[in-house]
C-alpha cells in the first residue's frame, strides 16, 4: 500500500515536471524578455517617491526651500527624462504593430489573389 | 507508514535536485520549458515534505514506538497538544521541520516574485532548490526521522520536559522558521548577481522577506526570551549562551541589511555593500543551525553533540566561498549609482547604523568562538559570560540607540547642521528631563542614564515628526485622524519603521530597568516566616507535594505583599523527572508595568522549609509588549504602496518657497 502511495507520488511529481514540455507555447512566452517600458516605468515610480518624500520633508521642516527647489527641479527634469523614454519605447511599439497589421494585410491580400 | 516518508523525501531529493541543474542550464542555453519545469519541480517539493511531515505527525498521534524518533520523543503520558513540539524536539524532526518550512516559504517567494526578476529568477530558484536539496539530503542518509527500531518498546521515553511549555509550540518554529529564511533575500541577490543583471529588480523582493524573515526572527527570540524568564527560572531572560547568541548573530546583519537596502532603493548606492551584508546574514544563520547540530560549543539549547554539526559546517563553507566568488566576479556591476552626497545625510546615518550593527556582530561572534580559539591555541577552554558582553555591546547597543533617534531627522543627500540641532531641540530637552529626574530618583551609573536618554530622543523623536507631519496635512484640510492615517500610508516604510522603533524603544527600557536594577534575595523560610525586599513582604504559608506518572511537583504557597496591602497569593514550584534526571524550577511571576515580582522555590525540606530566591525586576513586561509593535510596524512596512501616476505627480503643486513652514525654534532670517 505504501509502496503504491509512493509510485502515485513519483508519477504526480513526474506529470508537474514535464507539463511544460507539452504546453511549449506558455513556457516559451515565460521565457521571453520582459517589457521593454518596464525600466523606464520603475524608475519613474522610485522617482515620484522620492518627489513625495521630498514635498513632506519640505513641508516638515526638514530641508529648506532653496534646496527643496533645487532637488524638486532635478527630479522633474529626471521625471521628463523617463517620460520621454517611455514614449520613445511606445511609439516603437505602436510602429511595430502598425508594421505586422501591414504584412498580415499583405499576406492576405496574397492568398485572395493566389485563390 | 514510515516508507511512504521514506519515499517523499527521496523524491524531494531527486525534485529539488532536478530544480537546481534544470534552471542553470535553461537559463544559461535559454531553454524557456527546462525553466519552467524546473520552477515546476520546486512547488512539488514542499508537497512531498508535506507528506513526510504528515506520515511522522501521524506517528506520534497514534504512539506507533516502532519509529524510533517517536520513541525517543514522545510517551503514551504526553498530552495531546504537545504532538507538534515532539515533532521538531529532537535533531532530526527538526530538521524535516526545517526542510518543510524552507520549501514551503521558497514556493511562495518564487511564486510571488515580481515580473522584474525575470531574468535572473531561474537563479534564485535553483539557489533555494540547493537548499531544499541539502536538507532534505541530510533527512533522507544522515538524520531520518523515519528509522525503524527491530523491538519496539510498549512505550516511549518522553519529551524533555523543558519543552512542555506553551512557548514552545511558537519559540522554536518561529527562531528556525526566521534562520532558514534568510536564505530567501539571499537566493534574490545571489540569483541577481549570478544573472549578470545591473539594476536593483531584487531589491524589492530581497526588502519584503528580508522584512518577513526579520519579524519572525524577532518574535522567535523574543519568545525564547519568555520562555527563559517564566520556564527555566533564573530570573533573566538573555544569558548571552552561545546558542542564544546563534539566533542573535544573524539577526543583526539581517537589519542591518532592512535599513541598508532602503537606501539602495531610494539612491541606488550601497550596492555592493547590501550583497555582503545578505550573504553574511546567511552566513551567520547557517552558523547558528551549525552550533545547533552538535556544534563545538555544548549548550542548554542544542541537540546531541553529532557529527552533523560539521556538515552543516561544510554546507557554510561552501556557501560563503560561492557567493564571494561569484561576488567578486561580479562586483564590476554592482557601482553606486550616485555618489554620498554629504556627511550629514540619512544614508552616511544608515552606513553608521550598518557599521555599528557588523561591530556587534563581530564582538558576539567572537565570544562564541572564543573557548575554542583557546582551546586550540592554549589547550584550555575559556568561556566568555555576561561581563564581556556588557562591556563590549554594551556602549555599541548604545551607541545604535541614540542613531536611531537622530538619523530618521536627517533628510536624504545632504542635511543641514542648523536645521538638524532645531529639529533634535525638543526631544533632546525631554531626553534630558527625563535623565534629570532619573537623577533625582537615585539613577547615579552613566550607562543606566545614558540608555535612558538614548531612548527618550528616539522615543521623543518619533512622536515629534508623527505630530508634525499630522500637523502638516491638517493644514491641508483634514481631520486630525485622517490627517495622522495617511500620514503613515504616505510612506509605510518610514513610518511602520519609525513604530518597530518605539518598540525597540520600549525593548531598551526594560533592558536598562532589568539589567542595572534588578535586586536578588535568598532566604530559607519554613511555614509562616516572612522576607522582605525592595518594600516587598514574601508570606510564606504552606507546601505540597504531588507524585505524577512522570514527575513529582512541589509546591509553595506565598503571599505577596506591599506594606499591609495582599497583592497576590502566588505558588512557584519545583519539579522533578526521573525518567530524565532533571530538576526544573516554575517561577511564580507578578507582572507590573513598573516591576515584576518573580520567586523561585527550591530545596523543600521535610519540616516544609524551602529555599526562595526572590528578584524583584524592573520594567520587564515592557519587553513581552514590544513584540506586537515589532510585528504591527513590520506590517505596516510591507504594506504595499499605491503607484502614483505620471499625471499626478505633473500636477505635484509648485509649493512656493514663502509657504514652507519654518522649523519650530528656527530664525525666521535662515529661510
Amino acid at each position: 500500500m505504501e509502496l503504491l502511495l509512493g509510485a502515485v507520488l513519483a508519477v504526480l511529481a513526474l506529470a508537474v515536471v514535464a507539463l511544460p514540455f507539452l504546453r511549449r507555447s506558455s513556457a516559451a512566452a515565460d521565457g521571453a524578455p520582459p517589457d521593454q517600458t518596464h525600466d523606464t516605468r520603475s524608475g519613474r515610480e522610485a522617482l515620484y517617491r522620492e518627489m513625495a518624500a521630498l514635498e513632506m520633508e519640505h513641508e516638515m521642516g526638514q530641508i529648506d526651500s532653496e534646496e527643496y527647489e533645487e532637488r524638486l527641479q532635478e527630479h522633474r527634469l529626471q521625471a521628463a527624462a523617463l517620460l520621454q523614454a517611455q514614449e520613445a519605447h511606445e511609439a516603437e511599439a505602436a510602429s511595430l504593430d502598425r508594421a505586422l497589421e501591414e504584412r498580415i494585410r499583405e499576406a492576405r491580400r496574397s492568398r485572395e489573389r493566389d485563390a | 507508514m514510515t516508507d511512504l516518508g521514506k519515499i517523499a523525501v527521496l523524491l524531494t531529493v531527486a525534485l529539488s535536485a532536478y530544480s537546481v541543474v534544470g534552471s542553470v542550464v535553461g537559463a544559461r542555453w535559454r531553454m524557456p520549458e527546462l525553466v519552467q519545469s524546473a520552477r515546476a519541480a520546486a512547488y512539488v517539493s514542499p508537497l512531498m515534505l508535506a507528506v513526510a511531515t504528515v506520515v511522522l505527525v501521524a506517528a506520534f498521534v497514534t504512539h506507533d514506538f516502532s519509529v524510533q524518533y517517536v520513541a525517543e520523543n514522545s510517551s503514551l503520558a504526553m498530552s495531546t497538544w504537545l504532538t507538534w513540539v515532539a515533532f521538531y524536539a529532537g535533531n532530526e524532526g527538526s530538521l524535516l521541520f526545517l526542510a518543510v518550512i524552507f520549501a514551503v516559504l521558497a514556493a511562495a517567494a518564487i511564486g510571488r516574485a515580481p515580473k522584474q526578476v525575470a531574468p535572473s529568477l531561474p537563479y534564485t530558484v535553483a539557489v533555494l532548490s540547493a537548499v531544499t536539496l541539502f536538507f532534505s539530503a541530510v533527512l533522507a542518509t544522515l538524520a531520518s526521522p523515519f528509522v525503524e527500531v527491530a523491538n519496539p518498546q510498549p512505550d516511549g521515553r518522553g519529551i524533555n520536559p523543558l519543552l512542555t511549555h506553551p512557548g514552545m509550540l511558537v519559540h522554536p518554529p518561529m527562531l528556525m522558521t526566521g534562520l532558514i529564511g534568510v536564505a530567501i533575500p539571499f537566493a534574490f541577490a545571489f540569483g541577481h548577481l549570478v544573472s549578470g543583471r545591473t539594476g536593483d529588480e531584487w531589491v524589492d523582493p530581497a526588502r519584503v522577506w528580508g522584512l518577513v524573515v526579520w519579524a519572525i526572527l524577532t518574535i522567535g527570540l523574543l519568545l525564547g526570551a519568555w520562555w527563559a524568564y517564566t520556564i527555566l527560572g533564573w530570573g533573566g531572560y538573555w544569558a548571552w549562551d552561545p546558542v542564544e547568541n546563534a539566533g542573535l548573530l544573524p539577526w543583526l546583519p539581517l537589519t542591518a541589511f532592512i535599513h541598508s537596502i532602503m537606501v539602495q532603493r531610494r539612491r541606488g548606492m550601497f550596492r555592493s555593500w547590501n550583497i555582503v551584508l545578505i550573504t553574511f546574514a546567511w552566513g551567520m544563520a547557517m552558523y547558528g543551525m551549525f552550533m545547533n547540530r552538535g556544534g563545538p560549543v555544548p549548550s542548554v539549547h542544542s541537540f546531541a553533540q553529532s557529527t552533523l554539526g560539521w556538515v552543516f559546517l561544510l554546507f557554510l563553507a561552501c556557501n560563503v566561498v560561492v557567493a564571494f566568488g561569484v561576488f567578486f566576479w561580479r562586483y564590476g556591476q554592482l557601482r553606486s549609482s550616485a555618489p554620498v552626497g554629504s556627511a550629514l545625510s540619512r544614508e552616511v546615518a544608515f552606513l553608521v547604523n550598518n557599521v555599528l550593527f557588523l561591530l556587534i556582530t563581530l564582538v558576539t561572534l567572537w565570544g562564541v568562538v572564543f573557548p575554542l580559539v583557546s582551546d586550540v591555541f592554549r589547550g584550555v577552554t575559556v568561556t566568555v559570560g555576561r561581563p564581556f558582553y556588557d562591556i563590549t555591546t554594551g556602549p555599541l547597543f548604545l551607541a545604535l540607540l541614540l542613531l536611531m533617534g537622530v538619523g530618521p531627522l536627517i533628510p536624504w543627500r545632504r542635511g543641514s547642521p542648523r536645521r538638524l540641532s532645531n529639529t533634535l531641540l525638543l526631544p533632546a530637552a525631554a531626553a534630558a528631563a527625563v535623565a534629570l529626574v532619573a537623577l533625582v530618583l537615585g539613577v547615579r551609573s552613566l550607562f543606566p542614564l545614558l540608555g535612558l536618554f538614548a531612548c527618550t530622543v528616539a522615543a521623543a523623536a518619533i512622536l515629534r515628526e508623527w505630530a508634525r507631519g499630522t500637523r502638516v496635512r491638517r493644514r491641508r484640510g483634514e481631520s486630525y485622524p485622517v490627517a495622522f492615517g495617511r500620514l503613515i500610508a504616505a510612506n509605510r516604510p518610514r513610518y511602520g519603521g519609525y513604530i518597530v522603533h518605539l518598540g525597540i524603544v520600549m525593548l531598551g527600557f526594560s533592558v536598562i530597568g532589568s539589567a542595572f536594577y534588578s535586586v536578588q534575595e535568598d532566604v530559607a523560610l519554613s511555614p509562616g516566616q516572612e522576607a522582605t525586599v525592595q518594600g516587598f513582604t514574601v508570606q510564606y504559608v504552606s507546601n505540597s507535594t504531588e507524585v505524577f506518572s512522570n514527575r513529582v511537583e512541589q509546591q509553595a504557597v506565598v503571599r505577596a505583599l506591599r506594606g499591609d496591602d495582599l497583592l497576590r497569593t502566588m505558588s512557584p514550584g519545583y519539579v522533578f523527572y526521573p525518567d530524565f534526571s532533571l530538576a526544573a524550577t516554575r517561577a511564580a511571576i507578578r507582572s507590573t508595568p513598573t516591576e515584576d515580582l518573580y520567586i523561585i522555590a527550591s530545596e523543600f525540606s521535610e519540616g516544609g522549609q524551602a529555599l526562595f530566591r526572590i528578584y524583584v525586576n524592573p520594567m520587564v513586561i515592557w519587553m513581552w509588549i514590544a513584540g506586537p509593535l515589532f510585528v504591527l510596524g513590520t506590517l505596516v512596512a510591507l504594506w504595499p504602496e499605491k503607484g502614483r501616476t505620471v499625471a499626478s505627480v505633473m500636477r505635484m503643486r509648485e509649493t512656493p518657497a514663502e509657504q514652507a513652514p519654518e522649523p519650530e525654534g528656527a530664525p525666521s532670517s535662515g529661510m
